[in-house]
């Protein structure tokens, strides 16, 4: 049964690049969303096994998803979060969020793959 | 080259090559790049902004690049240098004193000053560091970082230093 994936980031550019580095073989399928907002509301319609996060958005950015996501009753995505920003503070902020991983943009895809089995997902 | 340079430097090369498969190699200050830009600005512990601009042809190249897509549209172009501005913005912010924030990316199409004669044009106390970059075939990519006199608590989100019409 193919995974669900859900990927949020304002920039179609970044979203077809983040799914071009998805592994190859990876029985997946793809929902996009470009900011929060949208992102809850395809997790309403449907449960996604893994979240992979931009967090510089606009309407609702990263930070506030993950807010409402560690709130919810609904099952939780892994959410992994893709970003250009490594400060560590940020890095801090969004795991004490809920998030599980980092990934630095610009994403490659070991870097992608390394995440995603550090979460248990592959 | 200062510090500041360096690192700019080290992230443009790595953005470029990584996601573009091209090498950027330093090149001296000349003719502005006529073509797009995209700028984010910074706001916290650093108040100031990045302003990449590159030559029109090298912003589609990217676009086609990015999007494996040879007839990317002027949506898709202005979409992919806000990209690349965005991730050198990230990974520069890192590199900055925290704690900041960074505003969206912004992108105006064409018929700017160079992008260094923009920051300086905020105020006489901008602390600027410009870098220009040669990308085979003899393309031209200009980064500007500034830092402004006074800080400020959060990024101006969509909008770009005070004399680009926009």
């Amino acid at each position: 049964m193919a995974t669900p994936i859900l990927v949020v980031d304002d920039s179609a550019v970044s979203r077809t690049i983040t799914i071009r580095s998805l592994p190859r073989g990876w029985d997946v399928t793809v929902t996009q969303a470009s900011n929060g907002k949208e992102a809850l509301m395809a997790l309403h319609q449907q449960p996604h096994a893994v979240v992979l996060l931009d967090l510089n958005m606009p309407v609702m950015d990263g930070y506030e998803f993950l807010k409402v996501v560690n709130h919810w009753s609904l099952p939780r995505p892994t959410v992994i979060v893709l970003t250009g920003d490594i400060q560590p503070e940020a890095q801090a902020r969004v795991r004490q969020l809920g998030a599980r991983a980092f990934v630095k943009k610009p994403v490659q895809p070991l870097n992608l793959l390394g995440a995603l089995k550090e979460c248990g997902v592959l | 080259m200062g510090e500041l340079s360096r690192a700019i430097a080290g992230i443009v090369r790595s953005v470029c090559e990584t996601m573009l498969g091209l090498e950027a190699e330093l090149a001296a200050p000349g003719d502005p790049p006529d073509g797009p830009a995209g700028c984010v600005q910074f706001a916290g512990a650093w108040t100031g902004g990045v302003l990449l601009r590159c030559d029109a042809a090298l912003a589609r190249t990217c676009a086609a690049i990015l999007l494996a897509d040879d007839h990317c549209d002027d949506a898709a172009v202005c979409d992919a240098l806000g990209e690349l501005t965005n991730m050198v913005a990230g990974n520069l912010k890192a590199v900055l004193p925290a704690p900041s924030r960074l505003s969206l990316p912004v992108v105006v199409a064409s018929g700017l000053p160079a992008a260094g004669a923009a920051a300086l044009a905020r105020g006489p106390d901008v602390e600027l560091e410009d870098v220009h970059f040669r990308l085979p075939p003899g393309h031209r990519l200009e980064i500007a970082v500034w830092r402004d006199a006074a800080p400020c608590a959060d990024p101006p989100d969509r909008r770009l230093p005070a004399d680009i019409p926009g």
